[in-house]
């Protein structure tokens, strides 16, 4: 090894703290890089595998009870390859616990093709007279299920025995959830079984009938061509709304979550690498201050101005390269751990995982690239530094007067002697100062970060159960009923409130825009419901136009006031001009919203409703749950604990991210602290020959970092609001219907994060107090070493 | 025989320019260096000695004039051609000895020696300071004396044409000191390499084979020494 390069070495070793603190910055920033990436691309690689190899259908129709000849009818089309008719439909099954979940019936058929089932244990009920299911792997496993239990379907309150013979998977159901408006898969709750067509035709009482198709299209077809095709063609066939594979259910949630996934994977990566070049800068840069004389030196014997610099150079590279490496290797021990816990959301049979190599590259360019750019910016100081003078003493930095000298001599003159020592340090040294402000600032806006997702989800699921959705249980019809149908099952259960409604799926138009949209009917005067518009006023539920969640709002490009067209097959097809009435506030999914009066004037139905929100302390669940013409009852409070499950991760993660802001602003702060002291060797070993104590040494860094704390807290708080804002358009970009963010930080986050970025400094200046106490002042003074 | 030039200043002047005030550091200063010599030049603090070997070594250019290096004139030289000038046939040493405090003796005259095609043994050298026992030591370990021999032995490994000396022996004790000029007078000798000291030291002269008298940048006297004696007999 070169003796320039062993120089660098010891360099290193000689302050392993600094340069191990920018190490681990870039470990995690690369290790948040391969770890997503590498998941995203892992799981859309088997996702298209497990399609392709399964035949995910390519569009998905529902029907309202038709005769399985109209959908056959559907297969005509030119474009259609091959088309199954199914019934889906939703019923409760007896598994031999207190209640009894929600088991979505799918039909099956001996010659499928479309939607294949990937055969976990056992094997797929045969139509010969046999009475079998196969469930849902994550729903018989929640349940305790296994091939050949008996489960029994209830279905009109009679129960219906059935034998378990397979447990499976389907590319239908990797994300399993009821509908968009659980968006969290319930696997206790809710589950798919699958059975053959003829035998569900039987049990449902639907003999040579469907309600449900999926269909292959022929390669090249164009399918929203296609399918506004058949929706006008069939809609008055019983057409209730048709989709493409983009907004299948299970398809948009885990679309959505790879789109998100690879956001994250860059956001992240680039905050951390940033960071951590904002750090080489600066150790670098006052490395190449410090090695005056050396490169005076080196560059006397014959090193050329080049040579010299990538000496320097080196050292980013190689803080670059070690943190690269153990981020890598990190990424990809993290990459099979956070596969393994999205399995536990997506029942992905395919998943493989596998290395992904380009990212490796693609890490190691932009760390390379980023701590190569700013070892170039930090060196180029040695450019200046011309050989015959670098063997002199530096010359001293001009004292300044200070500002407040300048303005203020009385208010200076009142200024203590090592107050006036800090003011004048900070004011002759203010870019050393101004990094230790930033360094403070990014510390801030890093944590306060964690503590706003910390408090995100108790503020969504506080603002959606307990303003918005005050109601404590959501029931749904099988067949529509009638209000008196309703008031009995008020005066039968003694339900204290209790509010009808009517949920039908509507087309949304808007300029080209376009959109299947289910609407929720509500009397006028709901109680159990209250909106909010944007600016947190209430607004009352209009006798005429509709109320649209802003992210459906978003999505469709309307605001308060605009029109748009609605058609159903509840209209006949017929296309109804309505105003947006407002734009309301809803925190998780998303809704349209009009009264019963409006929804009758669309679709001219008169005492009709799908379903009751009803406010009681009493366990419903168990009273109605084998009632006949229930189809599912949500309570508030299963879904608040659904997401206290899911909140547990998101916890997992706003800690991390709070440790991961100490640990870089510890990195920052220690660094600038080191450094500080380090510069101010001589200034300080003077100081103590004329007398100060250790101690009064100590409280001149103290004071300079107590003035550059509440300098960064000032400018952390706007910056960690930005950032708030900029994290969540990046990562919530996507999720836009299905979630909405508050941006709004509470005074509390704001101060409890100024006392942990308090603390953090506390242990910085305790870390560094040695470096204080170990100062040799003599050898300082006459030091003649380089 | 007749005297080989080995390096030629010719009217040098250097200005520093101080904002407000011009310092006249040299002013039209001509003198030859001849191969083989040992020289020594003589000045008061201010009198630009510094200044003249800063220019002779290639670390600083004359703000009028020219220098020939072996006939070539290296204030053309650009700042690529004046760093191989520097590898290639300067060696300096320093008052404060300067050396890399994280690396050993041995590598600290690597530093040198990596950089040349032909280098002296690093640890030849060294051996040759007397430093054989100390080579694995790093500089902190080292008294001044033996900081001041790895410096010379950093300066002489690149075997180059032309051995730079500012004060060397100025912060040194008497007896350390003389031990060091003698070890110059030896690298002069057996290596044949041309060595220029300057110093305030009007003692040092007598071992020179030249002394020049530097005063307010200008040589006020040249002259040869024709009995230069052992550096053991000089007295301070």
């Amino acid at each position: 090894m070169k003796a320039l390069d062993k120089r660098l070495f010891r360099t290193i070793l000689g302050a392993k703290a600094q340069y191990g603190a920018v190490i681990i910055i870039i470990c995690i920033g690369l290790a948040t890089l391969i770890s997503i990436s590498n998941t995203a691309e892992s799981m859309a690689t088997s996702l298209d595998e497990y399609y392709r190899q399964y035949q995910f259908a390519d569009m998905f129709a529902e029907f309202t009870d038709v005769p399985v000849s109209t959908i056959d009818d559907l297969g005509q089309q030119r474009e259609i390859e091959s088309v199954e008719a199914r019934i889906v439909t939703d019923v409760r099954a007896d598994v031999g616990r207190e209640l009894n979940p929600t088991l979505r019936l799918v039909s099956i058929s001996s010659d499928q093709q479309i939607n294949g089932l990937y055969v976990q244990a056992g094997r797929i009920p045969s139509v010969s007279g046999e009475r079998g299911i196969a469930l849902l792997n994550a729903f018989a496993q929640a349940n305790d299920l296994t091939v050949g239990d008996k489960i029994d379907l209830i279905i009109r309150g009679e129960s219906f025995p059935v034998t378990v013979t397979a447990l499976v998977d389907s590319p239908e159901y990797i994300y399993a959830i009821k509908d968009i408006k659980s968006m969290l898969p319930d696997n206790l709750n809710f589950g798919i079984g699958f059975i053959n067509l003829p035998l569900l035709q039987e049990v449902m009482a639907m003999p040579g009938q469907a309600n449900n198709a999926v269909f292959s299209l022929r390669p090249g077809v164009d399918e929203e061509a296609i399918r506004d095709k058949i929706k006008e063609d069939f809609k008055s066939r019983g057409l209730k709304s048709i989709v493409t594979r983009e907004d299948q259910v299970s398809h948009a949630l885990i679309d959505m979550e790879i789109e998100q996934m690879k956001r994250m994977s860059r956001a992240v990566p680039t905050m951390f690498l940033g960071i951590a070049a904002l750090v080489i800068y600066m150790l670098i840069s006052r490395l190449v201050q410090a090695d005056r004389t050396s490169i005076g030196i080196l560059k006397a014997t014959g090193y050329s101005n080049w040579e010299v610099m990538g000496h320097y150079l080196k050292l980013a590279l190689l803080l670059g390269l070690v943190g690269a490496i153990s981020g890598i290797a990190a990424g990809y021990l993290l990459a099979g751990f956070y596969t393994r816990l999205m399995l536990d959301y997506f029942h992905l049979p395919l998943l493989e995982v596998n290395l992904y190599y380009g990212f490796i590259f693609l890490g190691l360019l932009f760390t390379l690239l980023f701590c190569g750019l700013t070892g170039i910016l930090a060196a180029r100081g040695v450019l200046g530094i011309a050989p015959a003078e670098a063997m002199r003493p530096q010359a001293l930095p001009p004292g300044r007067k200070s500002l407040l000298e300048k303005w203020a001599p009385q208010l200076w003159a009142q200024v203590t002697f090592s107050w006036k020592l800090v003011l004048r340090g900070i004011w002759r040294n203010w870019r050393r100062f101004a990094l230790a402000a930033v360094g403070v600032a990014l510390t801030y806006a890093i944590m306060l970060f964690g503590v706003y997702a910390f408090s995100l989800w108790d503020v969504i699921i506080d603002q959606q159960f307990g303003q918005i959705e005050t109601y404590d249980y959501a029931v749904s019809f099988i067949k529509p009923v009638s209000f008196k149908a309703v008031t009995d099952m008020r005066s039968d259960a003694r339900i204290p409130i209790i509010e009808p409604f009517l949920e039908l799926p509507f087309q949304v138009v808007r300029g080209w825009r376009e959109q299947t949209v289910l609407a929720r009917a509500l009397p006028r005067a709901t109680v159990l419901y209250r909106f909010e518009d944007q600016e947190g006023n209430i607004v009352s539920l209009p006798a005429e136009g509709i109320l649209l969640s802003q992210g459906l709002a978003k999505s469709i490009g309307v605001d308060r006031g605009d029109m748009v067209e609605l058609s159903s097959y509840a209209t006949g097809g017929q296309s109804h001009l309505v105003p947006v009435k407002a734009v309301v506030t809803q925190y998780l999914g998303s809704g349209m919203y009009m009264s019963l009066n409006q929804m009758e004037r669309l679709t001219r139905q008169k005492d009709t409703f799908s379903g009751v929100v009803l406010s009681s302390a009493a366990d419903i669940k168990a009273t109605f749950q084998n009632m006949a013409n229930i189809e599912s009852i949500y309570s508030s409070a299963d879904l608040v604990n659904t997401f206290s499950e899911y909140m547990g991760l998101i916890i997992a993660s706003a800690g991390f991210m709070i440790l991961l802001g100490g640990l870089l602003g510890f990195a920052i702060l220690y660094n600038t602290t080191s450094v500080s002291i380090a510069e101010r060797e001589r200034e300080f070993s003077s100081l103590r020959v004329l007398g100060f104590t250790q101690k009064e040494i100590f409280q001149l860094v103290t004071r300079e970092n107590a003035i550059a704390l509440v300098a960064g807290l000032i400018m952390g708080a706007p910056l960690g609001k930005t950032m708030v804002v900029l994290m969540i358009n990046a990562v919530a970009g996507s999720t836009g219907e299905m979630f909405y963010f508050p941006t709004a930080i509470s005074p509390g986050a704001y101060l409890i994060t100024a006392g942990l970025v308090t603390g953090f400094m506390v242990l910085t200046l305790a870390a560094v107090r040695q470096k204080v106490r170990r100062l040799n002042f003599l050898e300082a003074l006459s030091s003649r070493l380089t | 025989m007749p005297k080989e030039v080995l390096l030629s200043l010719k009217s040098i002047s250097k200005t520093y320019d101080m904002g407000e005030v011009k310092v006249e550091a040299l002013r039209e200063t001509s003198l030859d260096i001849y191969k083989g010599e040992l020289i020594v030049i003589l000045g008061p603090s201010g009198s630009g000695k510094s200044t003249l070997l800063n220019i002779v070594g290639g670390m600083d250019r004359p703000t009028e004039g020219r220098v020939f290096y072996r006939g070539r004139d290296i204030t053309e030289f650009d700042d690529k051609e004046l760093t191989l000038y520097r590898r290639r046939e300067v060696g300096f040493i320093f008052q404060l000895y300067n050396l890399m405090a994280s690396l050993t003796a041995r590598e600290n005259v690597e530093l040198a020696t990596e950089l040349v095609n032909n280098p002296l043994s690093a640890e030849e050298v060294l051996a040759g300071g007397g430093l054989k026992e100390r080579m694995d030591h790093f500089p902190s370990q080292l008294s001044g004396g033996e900081q001041q021999r790895v410096a010379i032995a950093r300066a002489v490994a690149k075997n180059p044409g032309l051995l730079l000396g500012d004060e060397p022996t100025g912060a040194l004790d008497y007896e350390t000191g003389i031990q060091i000029l003698a070890l110059l007078r030896e690298i002069n000798v057996s290596y044949g390499t041309t060595v220029v000291i300057i110093t305030h030291n009007v003692a040092i002269a007598d071992m020179a084979d030249r002394v020049v008298r530097l005063r307010s940048g200008q040589i006020v006297k040249d002259k040869e020494n024709p009995e230069p004696v052992p550096a053991e007999r000089i007295v301070w």
